[in-house]
Protein backbone atom coordinates (compact mmCIF):
# COMPACT_ATOMS: atom_id res chain seq x y z
CA UNK A 1 0.00 0.00 0.00
CA UNK A 2 1.57 3.53 -0.98
CA UNK A 3 2.01 6.08 1.53
CA UNK A 4 -1.33 7.93 0.78
CA UNK A 5 -3.01 5.67 1.02
CA UNK A 6 -1.76 3.84 4.18
CA UNK A 7 -2.40 7.59 6.08
CA UNK A 8 -5.75 7.45 4.52
CA UNK A 9 -6.59 3.81 6.13
CA UNK A 10 -4.93 4.59 9.56
CA UNK A 11 -6.70 7.47 10.01
CA UNK A 12 -9.91 5.34 9.10
CA UNK A 13 -9.36 2.81 11.07
CA UNK A 14 -8.61 4.87 14.35
CA UNK A 15 -11.88 3.30 15.68
CA UNK A 16 -12.88 0.32 13.49
CA UNK A 17 -11.10 -1.92 11.74
CA UNK A 18 -11.92 -1.93 7.45
CA UNK A 19 -14.57 -5.15 6.71
CA UNK A 20 -11.70 -8.24 6.00
CA UNK A 21 -11.43 -8.89 2.29
CA UNK A 22 -12.59 -5.50 1.42
CA UNK A 23 -11.70 -4.00 -2.12
CA UNK A 24 -10.11 -0.88 -0.32
CA UNK A 25 -9.97 1.23 -3.91
CA UNK A 26 -13.75 1.26 -3.99
CA UNK A 27 -14.73 1.08 0.10
CA UNK A 28 -17.35 4.07 0.48
CA UNK A 29 -15.99 5.13 3.95
CA UNK A 30 -18.56 7.79 4.27
CA UNK A 31 -21.55 6.03 3.48
CA UNK A 32 -20.29 3.00 5.79
CA UNK A 33 -20.42 4.93 8.61
CA UNK A 34 -15.98 5.60 9.12
CA UNK A 35 -16.76 9.14 9.16
CA UNK A 36 -19.67 11.13 9.32
CA UNK A 37 -20.38 14.35 7.85
CA UNK A 38 -18.80 16.44 10.38
CA UNK A 39 -15.79 14.87 10.46
CA UNK A 40 -15.07 15.21 7.11
CA UNK A 41 -13.99 18.71 8.08
CA UNK A 42 -11.88 17.46 10.46
CA UNK A 43 -10.41 14.74 8.29
CA UNK A 44 -10.14 17.05 5.09
CA UNK A 45 -7.87 19.68 7.39
CA UNK A 46 -6.03 17.11 8.42
CA UNK A 47 -5.17 15.56 4.32
CA UNK A 48 -4.25 19.22 3.45
CA UNK A 49 -1.98 19.84 6.28
CA UNK A 50 -0.28 16.46 6.17
CA UNK A 51 0.09 15.84 2.17
CA UNK A 52 0.64 20.29 1.36
CA UNK A 53 -2.49 20.86 -0.78
CA UNK A 54 -5.38 22.33 -0.53
CA UNK A 55 -8.89 21.07 -1.65
CA UNK A 56 -11.36 22.72 -3.84
CA UNK A 57 -15.37 22.51 -3.16
CA UNK A 58 -15.50 21.09 -6.54
CA UNK A 59 -13.35 18.25 -5.31
CA UNK A 60 -14.89 18.12 -2.22
CA UNK A 61 -18.17 17.33 -3.88
CA UNK A 62 -16.99 14.65 -6.47
CA UNK A 63 -17.96 10.75 -5.87
CA UNK A 64 -14.27 9.77 -5.70
CA UNK A 65 -13.70 11.75 -2.46
CA UNK A 66 -15.78 9.54 -0.77
CA UNK A 67 -13.70 5.84 -1.36
CA UNK A 68 -9.95 5.65 -0.15
CA UNK A 69 -8.44 4.69 -3.69
CA UNK A 70 -10.55 7.90 -5.52
CA UNK A 71 -9.54 10.07 -2.75
CA UNK A 72 -5.52 8.57 -2.43
CA UNK A 73 -5.90 8.83 -6.35
CA UNK A 74 -7.12 13.12 -5.81
CA UNK A 75 -4.09 13.74 -3.94
CA UNK A 76 -1.95 12.11 -5.88
CA UNK A 77 -2.33 14.32 -8.96
CA UNK A 78 -2.44 17.20 -6.94
CA UNK A 79 1.08 16.82 -5.19
CA UNK A 80 2.23 15.61 -8.89
CA UNK A 81 0.98 19.28 -10.39
CA UNK A 82 2.50 21.02 -7.38
CA UNK A 83 6.32 19.85 -8.57
CA UNK B 1 -11.19 -16.63 45.26
CA UNK B 2 -13.96 -14.39 44.28
CA UNK B 3 -14.63 -12.97 40.61
CA UNK B 4 -18.09 -12.01 40.30
CA UNK B 5 -18.71 -11.63 36.88
CA UNK B 6 -16.11 -14.19 35.29
CA UNK B 7 -17.70 -16.50 37.65
CA UNK B 8 -21.14 -15.90 36.67
CA UNK B 9 -20.07 -15.81 32.45
CA UNK B 10 -18.11 -19.47 33.12
CA UNK B 11 -20.87 -21.37 34.90
CA UNK B 12 -23.03 -20.16 31.93
CA UNK B 13 -20.23 -21.65 29.89
CA UNK B 14 -19.98 -24.86 31.33
CA UNK B 15 -24.15 -25.16 31.55
CA UNK B 16 -24.48 -23.76 27.71
CA UNK B 17 -21.69 -24.13 26.03
CA UNK B 18 -23.05 -24.38 22.30
CA UNK B 19 -25.05 -21.43 22.92
CA UNK B 20 -24.07 -18.17 20.81
CA UNK B 21 -22.13 -15.64 23.28
CA UNK B 22 -20.81 -12.97 21.09
CA UNK B 23 -21.92 -11.62 18.30
CA UNK B 24 -20.12 -9.21 15.60
CA UNK B 25 -20.44 -8.32 12.55
CA UNK B 26 -21.22 -11.42 11.02
CA UNK B 27 -19.04 -13.50 13.65
CA UNK B 28 -19.98 -15.54 16.55
CA UNK B 29 -18.42 -17.00 19.32
CA UNK B 30 -20.65 -19.98 21.72
CA UNK B 31 -19.90 -19.70 25.07
CA UNK B 32 -17.67 -22.69 24.92
CA UNK B 33 -15.37 -21.12 22.43
CA UNK B 34 -15.34 -18.03 24.40
CA UNK B 35 -14.70 -19.47 27.82
CA UNK B 36 -11.96 -21.30 26.02
CA UNK B 37 -10.25 -18.14 24.34
CA UNK B 38 -10.76 -15.82 28.17
CA UNK B 39 -8.73 -18.30 29.34
CA UNK B 40 -6.71 -18.46 26.85
CA UNK B 41 -5.82 -15.12 26.71
CA UNK B 42 -6.06 -14.78 30.46
CA UNK B 43 -2.86 -17.38 30.54
CA UNK B 44 -1.25 -15.24 28.09
CA UNK B 45 -0.91 -11.95 29.30
CA UNK B 46 0.18 -13.32 32.83
CA UNK B 47 3.12 -15.40 30.41
CA UNK B 48 4.00 -12.15 29.28
CA UNK B 49 4.46 -9.76 32.05
CA UNK B 50 1.29 -8.80 33.30
CA UNK B 51 0.43 -9.11 36.42
CA UNK B 52 -2.55 -9.09 39.27
CA UNK B 53 -3.76 -5.29 39.56
CA UNK B 54 -2.01 -3.93 36.36
CA UNK B 55 -3.69 -1.15 34.74
CA UNK B 56 -3.58 -1.92 30.58
CA UNK B 57 -4.70 1.16 28.49
CA UNK B 58 -6.04 -0.09 25.46
CA UNK B 59 -8.01 2.19 22.15
CA UNK B 60 -10.78 0.00 22.78
CA UNK B 61 -12.79 -1.33 19.54
CA UNK B 62 -15.52 -2.76 18.91
CA UNK B 63 -15.39 -6.72 17.97
CA UNK B 64 -15.32 -10.05 20.14
CA UNK B 65 -11.52 -9.67 20.57
CA UNK B 66 -12.39 -6.79 23.59
CA UNK B 67 -15.36 -9.01 24.60
CA UNK B 68 -12.75 -11.67 25.41
CA UNK B 69 -10.48 -8.40 26.88
CA UNK B 70 -13.14 -7.57 29.08
CA UNK B 71 -13.44 -10.88 30.43
CA UNK B 72 -10.24 -11.73 31.05
CA UNK B 73 -9.59 -8.42 32.78
CA UNK B 74 -12.64 -9.85 34.92
CA UNK B 75 -11.21 -13.35 35.46
CA UNK B 76 -6.96 -12.02 36.56
CA UNK B 77 -7.83 -8.90 38.15
CA UNK B 78 -6.40 -6.07 36.05
CA UNK B 79 -7.56 -2.83 35.17
CA UNK B 80 -8.90 -1.73 31.39
CA UNK B 81 -8.47 1.99 31.00
CA UNK B 82 -10.25 2.51 27.83
CA UNK B 83 -9.16 5.72 25.54
CA UNK B 84 -11.20 7.33 22.62
CA UNK B 85 -8.36 6.02 19.87
CA UNK B 86 -8.97 9.85 18.45
CA UNK B 87 -7.26 11.13 21.23
CA UNK B 88 -3.98 13.27 20.77
CA UNK B 89 -1.02 11.45 21.86
CA UNK B 90 -0.26 14.06 25.00
CA UNK B 91 -3.45 13.57 25.97
CA UNK B 92 -3.66 9.74 25.83
CA UNK B 93 0.00 10.12 28.08
CA UNK B 94 -1.84 12.35 30.48
CA UNK B 95 -4.57 10.02 30.83
CA UNK B 96 -2.40 6.88 31.50
CA UNK B 97 -0.29 8.66 33.70
CA UNK B 98 -3.17 9.48 36.30
CA UNK B 99 -4.61 6.22 36.02
CA UNK B 100 -1.08 4.55 36.65
CA UNK B 101 -1.32 2.52 32.65
CA UNK B 102 1.58 0.26 32.62
CA UNK B 103 0.90 -1.92 29.47
CA UNK B 104 -0.63 -0.71 26.41
CA UNK B 105 -3.22 -2.98 24.11
CA UNK B 106 -3.90 -1.63 20.99
CA UNK B 107 -4.27 -2.57 17.42
CA UNK B 108 -1.72 -2.05 14.18
CA UNK B 109 -3.34 1.30 12.77
CA UNK B 110 -2.82 3.19 16.12
CA UNK B 111 0.44 1.93 16.97
CA UNK B 112 1.63 3.16 13.36
CA UNK B 113 -0.32 6.73 14.20
CA UNK B 114 0.91 7.34 17.89
CA UNK B 115 2.90 4.39 19.48
CA UNK B 116 6.10 6.02 19.13
CA UNK B 117 4.82 9.01 21.40
CA UNK B 118 2.78 7.49 24.13
CA UNK B 119 5.20 6.55 27.52
CA UNK B 120 4.59 2.95 28.21
CA UNK B 121 6.79 1.62 30.92
CA UNK B 122 5.70 -1.81 30.50
CA UNK B 123 4.42 -4.47 27.23
CA UNK B 124 3.14 -3.13 24.63
CA UNK B 125 0.59 -5.62 22.78
CA UNK B 126 -0.26 -5.58 19.39
CA UNK B 127 -4.41 -6.73 18.83
CA UNK B 128 -4.08 -7.40 15.03
CA UNK B 129 -1.09 -8.96 13.50
CA UNK B 130 1.91 -8.38 14.07
CA UNK B 131 3.85 -4.23 14.80
CA UNK B 132 7.79 -4.15 15.73
CA UNK B 133 8.21 -4.11 18.94
CA UNK B 134 4.90 -5.22 20.29
CA UNK B 135 3.78 -8.41 21.57
CA UNK B 136 1.18 -10.39 19.42
CA UNK B 137 -1.23 -12.67 20.75
CA UNK B 138 -0.97 -15.24 18.19
CA UNK B 139 0.85 -16.97 21.11
CA UNK B 140 -2.07 -16.96 22.93
CA UNK B 141 -3.21 -20.14 20.65
CA UNK B 142 -1.36 -22.61 22.41
CA UNK B 143 -1.76 -21.14 25.81
CA UNK B 144 -3.61 -23.32 28.64
CA UNK B 145 -7.77 -23.16 28.56
CA UNK B 146 -8.22 -23.56 31.61
CA UNK B 147 -8.97 -20.90 34.01
CA UNK B 148 -5.70 -19.38 35.90
CA UNK B 149 -6.10 -19.51 40.08
CA UNK B 150 -5.02 -15.80 40.94
CA UNK B 151 -5.99 -16.60 44.68
CA UNK B 152 -5.82 -12.80 46.07
CA UNK B 153 -8.87 -12.03 43.90
CA UNK B 154 -11.79 -10.39 45.85
CA UNK B 155 -13.66 -8.92 43.23
CA UNK B 156 -12.67 -5.29 44.58
CA UNK B 157 -10.08 -4.92 41.65
CA UNK B 158 -9.89 -2.14 39.50
CA UNK B 159 -11.97 -3.31 36.44
CA UNK B 160 -12.75 -0.20 34.12
CA UNK B 161 -10.86 3.34 34.97
CA UNK B 162 -13.02 5.74 32.86
CA UNK B 163 -11.77 9.30 32.51
CA UNK B 164 -13.34 12.22 32.85
CA UNK B 165 -11.52 15.07 31.23
CA UNK B 166 -9.51 14.87 28.54
CA UNK B 167 -6.52 16.79 27.24
CA UNK B 168 -5.01 19.54 29.14
CA UNK B 169 -7.65 19.32 31.68
CA UNK B 170 -7.22 17.52 35.05
CA UNK B 171 -8.20 14.04 33.91
CA UNK B 172 -10.13 12.44 36.96
CA UNK B 173 -10.08 8.53 36.56
CA UNK B 174 -13.94 7.26 37.56
CA UNK B 175 -12.71 3.65 39.55
CA UNK B 176 -15.23 0.92 38.90
CA UNK B 177 -14.51 -2.08 40.57
CA UNK B 178 -15.91 -5.92 39.91
CA UNK B 179 -18.34 -6.03 42.26
CA UNK B 180 -19.67 -2.32 41.63
CA UNK B 181 -19.90 -3.58 38.03
CA UNK B 182 -21.53 -6.38 39.07
CA UNK B 183 -23.86 -4.76 41.29
CA UNK B 184 -25.07 -2.10 38.58
CA UNK B 185 -25.80 -5.57 36.31
CA UNK B 186 -27.65 -6.83 38.47
CA UNK B 187 -29.65 -3.86 39.55
CA UNK B 188 -30.36 -3.38 35.40
CA UNK B 189 -31.46 -7.18 35.20
CA UNK B 190 -33.95 -6.11 37.97
CA UNK B 191 -35.37 -3.15 36.30
CA UNK B 192 -35.75 -4.54 32.92
CA UNK B 193 -36.65 -8.22 33.69
CA UNK B 194 -33.42 -9.32 32.02
CA UNK B 195 -32.51 -13.25 31.63
CA UNK B 196 -30.69 -15.83 29.68
CA UNK B 197 -32.91 -15.62 26.76
CA UNK B 198 -31.95 -11.79 26.00
CA UNK B 199 -30.10 -10.64 23.12
CA UNK B 200 -28.50 -7.50 24.24
CA UNK B 201 -26.81 -5.10 21.69
CA UNK B 202 -24.17 -3.01 22.17
CA UNK B 203 -24.23 0.01 20.42
CA UNK B 204 -22.12 2.39 21.54
CA UNK B 205 -18.24 2.46 21.19
CA UNK B 206 -16.80 0.37 23.83
CA UNK B 207 -14.30 2.93 25.23
CA UNK B 208 -17.50 4.47 26.79
CA UNK B 209 -18.79 2.55 30.07
CA UNK B 210 -22.47 1.90 28.77
CA UNK B 211 -21.29 -0.77 26.38
CA UNK B 212 -18.85 -2.21 28.65
CA UNK B 213 -21.75 -2.52 30.84
CA UNK B 214 -23.84 -3.66 27.83
CA UNK B 215 -21.35 -6.89 26.79
CA UNK B 216 -20.86 -7.78 30.62
CA UNK B 217 -24.98 -8.29 31.30
CA UNK B 218 -25.70 -11.08 28.92
CA UNK B 219 -22.58 -13.19 29.47
CA UNK B 220 -23.39 -12.83 33.36
CA UNK B 221 -27.36 -14.03 32.01
CA UNK B 222 -26.29 -16.49 29.97
CA UNK B 223 -28.10 -14.24 26.99
CA UNK B 224 -26.17 -12.97 23.90
CA UNK B 225 -24.03 -9.94 23.36
CA UNK B 226 -24.44 -8.49 20.19
CA UNK B 227 -21.59 -5.80 19.33
CA UNK B 228 -22.30 -3.00 16.62
CA UNK B 229 -18.46 -2.65 14.69
CA UNK B 230 -19.86 1.08 14.50
CA UNK B 231 -22.97 3.42 14.58
CA UNK B 232 -25.01 4.19 11.67
CA UNK B 233 -28.92 4.32 12.08
CA UNK B 234 -28.88 1.39 9.07
CA UNK B 235 -26.14 -0.97 10.86
CA UNK B 236 -28.42 -0.55 14.17
CA UNK B 237 -31.65 -1.41 13.05
CA UNK B 238 -30.13 -3.89 10.77
CA UNK B 239 -28.38 -5.65 13.05
CA UNK B 240 -31.43 -5.53 15.57
CA UNK B 241 -33.46 -7.70 12.83
CA UNK B 242 -30.84 -9.46 11.86
CA UNK B 243 -29.97 -11.08 15.63
CA UNK B 244 -33.64 -10.55 16.91
CA UNK B 245 -31.91 -8.03 19.65
CA UNK B 246 -34.57 -7.86 22.50
CA UNK B 247 -33.15 -5.19 24.84
CA UNK B 248 -30.35 -2.15 24.88
CA UNK B 249 -29.41 1.24 25.78
CA UNK B 250 -29.39 3.48 22.99
CA UNK B 251 -27.77 7.49 23.23
CA UNK B 252 -30.11 9.97 22.66
CA UNK B 253 -27.85 11.06 19.71
CA UNK B 254 -28.71 8.09 18.01
CA UNK B 255 -32.21 7.88 19.09
CA UNK B 256 -32.85 10.70 17.01
CA UNK B 257 -31.36 9.46 13.95
CA UNK B 258 -32.79 6.00 14.09
CA UNK B 259 -36.54 7.60 14.95
CA UNK B 260 -36.41 9.12 11.37
CA UNK B 261 -35.64 5.96 9.85
CA UNK B 262 -38.26 3.38 12.10
CA UNK B 263 -40.71 1.52 9.99
CA UNK B 264 -38.85 2.23 6.37
CA UNK B 265 -37.54 -1.52 5.63
CA UNK B 266 -36.40 -3.11 9.17
CA UNK B 267 -38.12 -5.02 11.14
CA UNK B 268 -37.98 -4.23 14.79
CA UNK B 269 -40.41 -6.52 16.51
CA UNK B 270 -37.46 -8.32 18.20
CA UNK B 271 -37.22 -5.39 20.58
CA UNK B 272 -38.88 -5.94 24.01
CA UNK B 273 -37.25 -2.74 26.02
CA UNK B 274 -35.46 0.16 24.52
CA UNK B 275 -33.54 2.58 26.92
CA UNK B 276 -32.04 6.26 25.84
CA UNK B 277 -29.82 7.21 27.69
CA UNK B 278 -26.29 9.65 28.10
CA UNK B 279 -28.53 13.18 27.36
CA UNK B 280 -31.82 14.60 27.80
CA UNK B 281 -33.93 13.32 24.68
CA UNK B 282 -35.51 16.38 23.01
CA UNK B 283 -39.54 15.96 23.31
CA UNK B 284 -40.19 15.29 19.18
CA UNK B 285 -37.92 12.41 19.26
CA UNK B 286 -39.56 10.80 22.70
CA UNK B 287 -42.96 11.08 21.12
CA UNK B 288 -42.11 9.70 17.85
CA UNK B 289 -40.24 6.74 18.99
CA UNK B 290 -43.13 6.10 21.70
CA UNK B 291 -45.57 6.22 18.61
CA UNK B 292 -43.22 4.19 16.36
CA UNK B 293 -41.89 1.47 18.54
CA UNK B 294 -44.48 -1.06 19.69
CA UNK B 295 -41.84 -2.37 22.80
CA UNK B 296 -41.52 -0.72 26.49
CA UNK B 297 -39.52 2.45 25.93
CA UNK B 298 -37.23 3.99 28.67
CA UNK B 299 -34.92 6.87 29.91
CA UNK B 300 -32.63 6.91 32.30
CA UNK B 301 -30.33 9.84 34.15
CA UNK B 302 -27.08 9.47 35.76
CA UNK B 303 -23.52 10.23 35.46
CA UNK B 304 -20.46 7.41 35.47
CA UNK B 305 -19.84 7.76 38.78
CA UNK B 306 -23.70 6.99 40.12
CA UNK B 307 -24.83 4.95 37.18
CA UNK B 308 -28.67 5.46 36.68
CA UNK B 309 -30.05 6.53 40.10
CA UNK B 310 -33.41 7.45 37.87
CA UNK B 311 -35.41 5.42 35.23
CA UNK B 312 -38.55 6.16 33.58
CA UNK B 313 -41.19 4.17 31.75
CA UNK B 314 -42.73 5.81 29.20
CA UNK B 315 -45.73 3.60 28.82
CA UNK B 316 -46.68 3.92 32.72
CA UNK B 317 -45.79 7.31 32.73
CA UNK B 318 -47.29 9.29 29.86
CA UNK B 319 -48.01 12.24 31.82
CA UNK B 320 -44.34 12.59 32.62
CA UNK B 321 -42.95 13.19 29.43
CA UNK B 322 -40.53 15.58 30.43
CA UNK B 323 -39.40 13.90 33.67
CA UNK B 324 -36.73 11.81 33.73
CA UNK B 325 -37.96 9.44 36.03
CA UNK B 326 -38.09 8.07 39.77
CA UNK B 327 -35.57 6.28 41.82
CA UNK B 328 -34.19 2.54 40.89
CA UNK B 329 -33.91 0.23 43.75
CA UNK B 330 -31.29 1.23 46.08
CA UNK B 331 -31.01 4.53 44.95
CA UNK B 332 -32.27 7.75 46.46
CA UNK B 333 -32.26 11.63 44.71
CA UNK B 334 -31.98 14.47 47.02
CA UNK B 335 -32.02 18.58 45.64
CA UNK B 336 -29.48 20.50 47.52
CA UNK B 337 -30.05 24.09 47.70
CA UNK B 338 -26.69 25.93 47.51
CA UNK B 339 -26.72 26.26 51.62
CA UNK B 340 -26.75 22.30 51.57
CA UNK B 341 -30.04 22.52 52.80
CA UNK B 342 -32.65 20.33 50.98
CA UNK B 343 -34.49 22.00 48.09
CA UNK B 344 -38.56 21.70 48.51
CA UNK B 345 -40.69 19.90 45.84
CA UNK B 346 -40.58 21.44 42.61
CA UNK B 347 -37.71 23.70 43.25
CA UNK B 348 -34.50 23.56 41.23
CA UNK B 349 -31.29 23.08 42.87
CA UNK B 350 -28.36 20.59 42.18
CA UNK B 351 -29.10 17.06 41.79
CA UNK B 352 -27.60 14.44 44.17
CA UNK B 353 -28.13 10.74 44.30
CA UNK B 354 -26.97 8.09 46.72
CA UNK B 355 -27.21 4.77 45.28
CA UNK B 356 -25.53 1.24 45.87
CA UNK B 357 -24.22 1.74 42.02
CA UNK B 358 -21.69 4.00 43.11
CA UNK B 359 -18.21 3.80 42.14
CA UNK B 360 -14.94 3.47 44.45
CA UNK B 361 -13.98 6.80 43.57
CA UNK B 362 -11.43 8.97 41.60
CA UNK B 363 -8.64 6.56 40.96
CA UNK B 364 -5.86 7.96 44.05
CA UNK B 365 -7.76 11.42 44.38
CA UNK B 366 -9.22 10.97 47.69
CA UNK B 367 -9.19 15.08 47.46
CA UNK B 368 -11.44 15.30 44.60
CA UNK B 369 -13.79 12.14 46.08
CA UNK B 370 -14.33 14.10 48.87
CA UNK B 371 -15.36 16.91 46.99
CA UNK B 372 -17.69 15.34 45.09
CA UNK B 373 -19.92 14.17 48.19
CA UNK B 374 -22.53 15.49 50.35
CA UNK B 375 -22.08 12.92 52.95
CA UNK B 376 -23.52 9.35 51.31
CA UNK B 377 -24.72 11.88 48.40
CA UNK B 378 -23.34 11.72 45.26
CA UNK B 379 -22.82 16.19 43.86
CA UNK B 380 -23.72 15.75 40.30
CA UNK B 381 -22.85 18.76 38.86
CA UNK B 382 -26.50 19.13 37.23
CA UNK B 383 -29.47 21.05 38.10
CA UNK B 384 -33.15 19.62 38.56
CA UNK B 385 -36.00 19.29 40.78
CA UNK B 386 -38.78 16.42 41.84
CA UNK B 387 -41.97 17.06 41.69
CA UNK B 388 -45.07 15.78 44.19
CA UNK B 389 -45.24 12.55 42.59
CA UNK B 390 -41.02 11.96 43.32
CA UNK B 391 -40.48 12.33 39.58
CA UNK B 392 -37.02 13.74 38.49
CA UNK B 393 -36.77 16.65 36.07
CA UNK B 394 -33.47 17.63 34.67
CA UNK B 395 -32.82 21.62 34.39
CA UNK B 396 -29.23 22.10 33.09
CA UNK B 397 -25.44 22.37 34.24
CA UNK B 398 -24.12 23.96 37.50
CA UNK B 399 -20.46 22.71 35.75
CA UNK B 400 -19.82 24.28 32.74
CA UNK B 401 -19.70 21.11 30.62
CA UNK B 402 -20.66 21.01 27.06
CA UNK B 403 -22.42 17.77 25.97
CA UNK B 404 -21.97 17.33 22.82
CA UNK B 405 -23.61 14.14 21.23
CA UNK B 406 -23.98 12.09 24.73
CA UNK B 407 -20.23 13.10 25.24
CA UNK B 408 -18.94 15.44 28.02
CA UNK B 409 -16.43 18.15 26.53
CA UNK B 410 -14.48 20.46 28.90
CA UNK B 411 -14.21 23.59 27.32
CA UNK B 412 -10.99 24.21 29.26
CA UNK B 413 -9.43 21.48 27.05
CA UNK B 414 -10.15 23.48 23.95
CA UNK B 415 -8.97 26.73 25.25
CA UNK B 416 -5.72 26.17 27.05
CA UNK B 417 -4.67 24.01 23.57
CA UNK B 418 -5.48 27.23 21.44
CA UNK B 419 -3.56 29.60 23.73
CA UNK B 420 -0.65 27.33 23.39
CA UNK B 421 -0.52 29.56 19.91
CA UNK B 422 1.24 33.11 20.60
CA UNK B 423 -0.61 34.50 17.47
CA UNK B 424 -3.89 33.99 19.85
CA UNK B 425 -4.45 36.39 22.81
CA UNK B 426 -7.74 35.35 23.57
CA UNK B 427 -9.39 31.91 22.93
CA UNK B 428 -13.33 30.58 24.81
CA UNK B 429 -14.91 27.52 23.75
CA UNK B 430 -18.72 27.61 24.45
CA UNK B 431 -21.97 25.56 23.34
CA UNK B 432 -24.76 25.75 20.50
CA UNK B 433 -27.51 24.57 20.49
CA UNK B 434 -27.92 21.81 17.96
CA UNK B 435 -30.96 19.72 16.44
CA UNK B 436 -28.98 16.73 16.63
CA UNK B 437 -26.40 16.28 18.94
CA UNK B 438 -28.26 18.45 21.31
CA UNK B 439 -24.82 21.09 21.69
CA UNK B 440 -22.44 21.80 19.06
CA UNK B 441 -19.09 23.33 20.22
CA UNK B 442 -17.87 26.52 18.89
CA UNK B 443 -14.90 28.56 18.96
CA UNK B 444 -14.30 32.27 19.49
CA UNK B 445 -10.95 33.52 19.09
CA UNK B 446 -8.76 36.92 18.93
CA UNK B 447 -5.19 37.37 17.29
CA UNK B 448 -2.29 38.72 19.34
CA UNK B 449 -1.26 41.98 18.33
CA UNK B 450 0.06 42.49 15.20
CA UNK B 451 -0.65 39.19 14.70
CA UNK B 452 -2.77 37.28 11.88
CA UNK B 453 -4.99 33.99 12.15
CA UNK B 454 -7.46 32.57 9.86
CA UNK B 455 -10.56 29.99 10.87
CA UNK B 456 -8.34 27.20 8.70
CA UNK B 457 -5.36 27.80 11.24
CA UNK B 458 -7.95 27.26 13.84
CA UNK B 459 -9.41 24.47 12.62
CA UNK B 460 -5.70 22.88 11.57
CA UNK B 461 -4.73 23.42 15.13
CA UNK B 462 -8.21 21.60 16.78
CA UNK B 463 -7.98 18.62 13.73
CA UNK B 464 -4.26 17.84 15.15
CA UNK B 465 -4.22 18.58 18.74
CA UNK B 466 -8.13 17.73 19.72
CA UNK B 467 -9.97 14.17 19.92
CA UNK B 468 -12.75 13.99 17.19
CA UNK B 469 -15.49 14.69 19.97
CA UNK B 470 -13.50 18.15 20.76
CA UNK B 471 -13.76 19.85 17.13
CA UNK B 472 -15.43 22.83 16.98
CA UNK B 473 -18.18 23.16 14.72
CA UNK B 474 -17.83 26.59 13.72
CA UNK B 475 -14.83 29.28 14.40
CA UNK B 476 -15.82 32.96 15.01
CA UNK B 477 -12.25 35.27 14.55
CA UNK B 478 -12.95 38.55 16.22
CA UNK B 479 -10.99 41.38 17.26
CA UNK B 480 -11.57 41.27 21.22
CA UNK B 481 -14.27 38.43 22.62
CA UNK B 482 -17.00 40.21 24.06
CA UNK B 483 -16.68 40.27 28.32
CA UNK B 484 -19.95 40.75 30.94
CA UNK B 485 -19.82 43.72 32.67
CA UNK B 486 -17.31 41.82 35.45
CA UNK B 487 -14.66 42.02 32.36
CA UNK B 488 -14.90 38.48 31.53
CA UNK B 489 -15.86 36.32 29.06
CA UNK B 490 -19.08 34.37 29.46
CA UNK B 491 -19.66 30.91 28.29
CA UNK B 492 -23.34 31.82 28.80
CA UNK B 493 -23.48 35.18 27.21
CA UNK B 494 -21.32 34.04 24.22
CA UNK B 495 -24.03 31.05 23.53
CA UNK B 496 -26.73 34.23 23.81
CA UNK B 497 -24.82 36.02 21.44
CA UNK B 498 -24.25 33.37 18.53
CA UNK B 499 -26.73 31.10 19.39
CA UNK B 500 -29.52 32.35 17.22
CA UNK B 501 -27.44 32.63 13.94
CA UNK B 502 -27.40 29.46 12.08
Amino acid sequence: MDTIKRYIVDYLEREYALPEGVDIDTFDFLENGYVDSMGMIQFVVLLEDEFGIAFDDEELSLPEFKTIGGLAGIIHSKMEALK
Amino acid sequence: MNRPIADAFYKNAALHPEKTAVVCDGQSVTYGELASEVSRYSHFLLENGVSYGDHIGIPMLNNIFSAILIMAANEIGIGLVPINPSMPPAAINSVFASGDVKHLIAHAAFLRRVGASLNIPGRTFCSDGEYEGAVSFSGAETCASDRPVIPQITGDETLVLIMTSGSTGDPKPIDLTQNCKDIRAKIFTELYSLNGDDVILAGTPLYHTLAVRLVMLPLILGGTAVILPRFTPELWMKSVQESKVTFTIAVSSQLSQISERIGEEYDLTSLRCLVSSSAWLEPAVKERLINKMHCEFHEIYGTSEVSSPTDIDFRDSASKLRSVGKCVPGASIRIRREDGSEAAVNEIGEITAKSVQIFKGYYKRPDLTAAAFDGDYFRTGDLGYVDEDGFLYYSGRIKEIIVTGGINVYPQDIELMLLENPAIREAAAFSLPDDKLGERIAVIVAPADGAKITERDVAVACARNLADYQQPRRIIIVHEIPKNSMGKISRMDLRAMYGGEG
